[in-house]
């Protein structure tokens, strides 16, 4: 072994080189200050070698990088271990740089012959912080797309070159799949290359010019190896603790829903170590001394920091004179201070403060949360991931576009109980659901069909507020026929001895609507049902039969046996009668309602209240709402959901 | 080369006992810092080692691949695209090129089914009308209408898969690609 070593030596000169390594002398002998330095080497080697990992694993393109972010992160060995440790550990970095730089002021090490290396340290800063900001918009979800937009519109607003360099960083005029690909190419190549470099050269001049050491009175030399080695250690040992901690702790980093240019984010927010610009440049006055200087947006986001950065590069020539040095330690306390409490306020004011805003923002946080996790459970399911890629498995999702729907074109009218006081006029028609609520549909449910068969009139009472030309139609329904079934067959229909056939007949109607938690049409309850909705014989006494006024082919079990579908009836069980029932409450009942309420649902002498929408809703707006309101979307086994979180 | 170096500071300033902990911890911690990147880097690359291909229990594996009538009995081999569901990674595809096969129909009208690929390093290989038999490209691999080699450059024959006819004259393939490079035949 020893003459193998030898050999190698020989032809290497290893010794020297781990000699001159190790044995670097440290007056004033090992100390817990001089660590910052170790343990950003360190981080920046786990980032190598996680980046690394992730770089086999990861596809940049608008359609395939989310994709691969999720399968990283839901699907691979060890796939969110390694994603949350190379977030955490950027994180850390960031922190460690701080922690480094102000230990090298505090100190004063900056100071000649170090001059050199402290900028090139500062350059280094730099770098880690590209490093974050390309980074962040890798995985292509809702977070990092709008937040890294805001980065590069704010270098879109330099002055005279800025809209060249935007489209240079974003290969083109806006952002798509060549982003990504030169936004991937810095950050794992070009920057870190640089990194690489700068830090070597960091290094380099560092041993040059051996170890700026404090020593104290008393204190005894001592030697890298291994006394400080040890130290250093035991310091990123416990950053390690820490970035393990977190990763654990939020089980690794976040993926919200895919980025979408479409669906607006209202709760953009850069990086944490970001925040004191974005915060900065929010106050009024620094917009309008960007207006008053011509300099715009550039003169808060770049002119400025670029002004406080130059005070702190001069440093070193700064503490050439008197105070010098003093005056360097108060300025990086100050900004740090002040930065920090910029941050403070940002931070509060996202997630504490009770204004619109911050209300505005926690909403938009919670949204992304859940479209995030909708996306992923869709992504689960048998559908999988297109190979139009994950956004449009949320674009097509009754789930999530059916309140969005809702929302823009119903719920002026069918105002939920809760939204009453959004509206300036009174509801015109009963509340349906609540797209704040979105699991919760009232309309069609079986308190609704109990509720329309025993109060009609005040189930619908709000038709009462219908003016003008519908408003006669209203009139009508509200005292029309059904008005009058209600009233005189309630009381027979609730009496306790007709319990069970008041169930049966509610959930022969429910039936029809196809909804997962419906009755099968061959369950004795349903068969029970029908026939109360041909009838009207109860255990007690009678109704007036259904099938004098509605037409409907009822839903049966597929009678070939070959699926267990449910198809409709050949048969009906009356014909030619308004309004029609068949498939009450389910997707394509609701669908027709909707786009032409007229002709679905407007009995013989009556009309319909409702405007048709077929001309202001696209086909697929139309289908999406009704899924929705029919319950008729992709639901993820429980036990599953659990498991993955 | 023998050259000793000076003992250092340490060792002159420090009882040997204590350096030799303080050498000790520094080389445990060292391990442990360097490992646990390591470690959790070292699954996630062996994802394709550790991670089960989760298997479509639903289907029987069968793919519809054409019509009886596009074969003449006893006529030549006809190379048929196999079109299927695919998970690739992340990408679900429902319908997407999988592989390509050669179906045959005997003179008793019975198919046979050949994966294309080719048993020696997986290229595909033609069917060569000139000389009646499969021909690979790549190494010259030949094969004759039965799929068993005629040269001994590929290890096996071409590899036979399962054939069903449905419906009259639906041939309906159960697709699977096997090692290559082996005399036997392995499902991969
Ligand atoms: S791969 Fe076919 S001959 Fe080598």
């Amino acid at each position: 072994m020893n003459r193998l070593l030898d050999w190698l030596d020989h032809r290497t000169g290893y010794r020297d080189l781990m000699h001159e390594a190790l044995n670097e002398p440290i007056p004033g002998g090992a100390k817990w200050r001089y660590v910052w330095g170790s343990t950003l080497t360190f981080t920046f080697f786990i980032q190598v070698i996680t980046g690394f990992c992730l770089w086999m694993a990861y596809s940049p393109g608008a359609t395939t990088a989310w994709e691969s972010v999720y399968f990283i992160q839901h699907q691979m060995v060890f796939g969110w271990v390694v994603r949350g440790i190379h977030h955490f550990a950027a994180q850390a970095m960031m922190i460690l740089l701080i922690l480094h730089l102000m230990q090298v002021v505090i100190d004063g090490a900056y100071r000649a012959p170090r001059e050199v290396n402290f900028w090139l340290g500062l350059v280094l800063m730099q770098i880690v912080m590209f490093l974050g900001l390309t980074g962040y918009l890798l995985p292509w979800d809702q977070k990092g797309y709008y937040a890294t937009r805001v980065a590069t519109e704010i270098m879109g607003s330099a002055p005279f070159v800025g809209p060249w360099i935007q489209q240079l960083v974003q290969g083109g005029p806006s952002y798509g799949n060549h982003t990504l690909t030169r936004f991937f190419a810095l950050h794992a190549g070009v920057l870190p290359a640089m990194l690489v470099m700068f830090l070597g050269l960091h290094i380099y001049v560092f041993r040059r010019h051996a170890l700026h050491a404090i020593k104290h009175e008393g204190e005894e030399d001592g030697v890298f190896w291994p006394d400080q080695i040890l130290k250093d250690g035991v310091a990123c040992l416990a950053v390690l603790a820490a970035i393990m901690g977190a990763t654990l702790y939020w089980h690794g980093a976040e993926l919200t829903a895919p980025a979408n240019p479409a669906e607006a984010y209202s709760a953009a927010r850069p990086e944490w170590y970001y925040l004191f610009l974005f915060k900065f440049l929010q106050f009024e006055f620094v917009s309008q001394w960007g207006e008053a200087t011509h300099l715009g947006e550039a003169l808060g986001a770049i002119v400025i920091p670029g002004a406080l950065f130059a005070v702190l590069a001069l440093m070193p020539i700064t503490a050439y004179f008197k105070w010098g040095h003093k005056f360097n330690v108060a300025y990086l306390w100050s900004m740090l201070g002040i930065a920090g409490v910029l941050t403070g306020m940002a931070y509060y004011e996202d997630w504490y403060a009770d204004t619109p805003e911050g209300r505005d923002f926690r909403q938009a946080v919670d949204e992304a949360h859940r479209d995030g996790a909708r996306t992923v459970a869709l992504a689960e399911s048998k559908t999988g991931i297109p190979p139009s890629g994950a956004a449009l498995l949320l674009a097509n999702d009754p789930l999530t576009q059916g309140p969005k729907i809702f929302e823009q074109y119903c719920l002026s009218c069918h105002q939920p109980e809760s939204r009453f006081d959004d509206f300036a006029e009174a509801p015109q028609a009963p509340g349906l659901a609540d797209p704040n609520n979105r699991d919760q549909i009232d309309f069609g449910s079986r308190d609704w069909i109990r509720s329309v068969l025993t109060d009609f009139g005040g189930h619908f009472a709000a038709l009462a507020n219908i003016e003008g030309d519908r408003g006669e139609a209203a009139e009508a329904i509200l005292e029309g026929s059904m008005k009058d079934w209600s009233d005189s067959n309630a009381e027979t229909l609730t009496a306790s001895e007709n319990a069970d056939d008041y169930v049966a007949l509610v959930e022969f109607l429910y039936t029809q609507s196809q909804r997962p938690d419906a009755l099968s049409p061959g369950s004795d309850v349903v068969l029970r049902g029908m026939e109360i909705f041909t009838t009207g014989e109860l255990t007690n006494g009678s109704v007036d039969a259904c099938v004098d006024c509605h037409s409907m082919h009822p839903l049966v079990v597929d009678p070939s046996g070959l699926s267990d579908r449910w198809i409709l009836a050949d048969e009906a069980l009356s014909e030619d009668l308004q309004p029609v029932l068949t498939g009450y409450g389910g997707t394509e009942w609701i669908l027709q309602m909707v786009a032409d309420p007229q002709a679905h649902y407007a009995g013989e002498y009556g009309n319909n209240a409702m405007p048709g929408f077929a001309d202001q809703m696209t086909q697929q707006e139309l289908e999406l709402v009704s899924k929705w309101l029919a319950k008729d979307f992709y639901v993820a086994p429980a036990s599953e959901e659990a498991e993955s979180h | 080369m023998t050259e000793t170096h000076s003992p250092d500071a340490t060792e002159q300033a420090n009882p040997p006992r204590r350096n030799f902990l303080v050498k000790f911890a520094a080389v445990l911690v060292g391990g442990v810092i360097t490992a646990v990147p390591l470690v959790f880097g070292g699954g996630f690359f062996l994802n394709p080692l550790l991670k089960k291909k989760s298997s479509d229990e639903d289907s029987d594996g069968f793919t519809f691949i054409g019509s009886t009538n596009s074969l003449l009995p006893g006529g030549p081999p006809r190379s048929y695209k196999v079109t299927g569901a695919k998970q690739d990674a992340w990408t679900t595809y429902a319908e997407t090129a999988i592989g390509a096969v050669y179906l045959k129909m005997d003179e008793d009208r019975s198919v046979t089914a050949f994966n294309a690929s080719c048993p020696h390093l997986g290229c595909t290989v033609n069917y060569k009308t000139d000389a009646n038999a499969f021909i690979c490209p790549c190494h010259d691999s030949s094969f004759n209408l039965d799929g068993e080699r005629s040269n001994e450059i590929p290890p096996r024959g071409l590899d036979t898969l399962n054939v069903e006819v449905r419906n009259d004259n639906e041939i309906w393939v159960k697709f699977e690609n096997f090692r290559a490079g082996t005399a036997e035949k392995i499902p991969v």
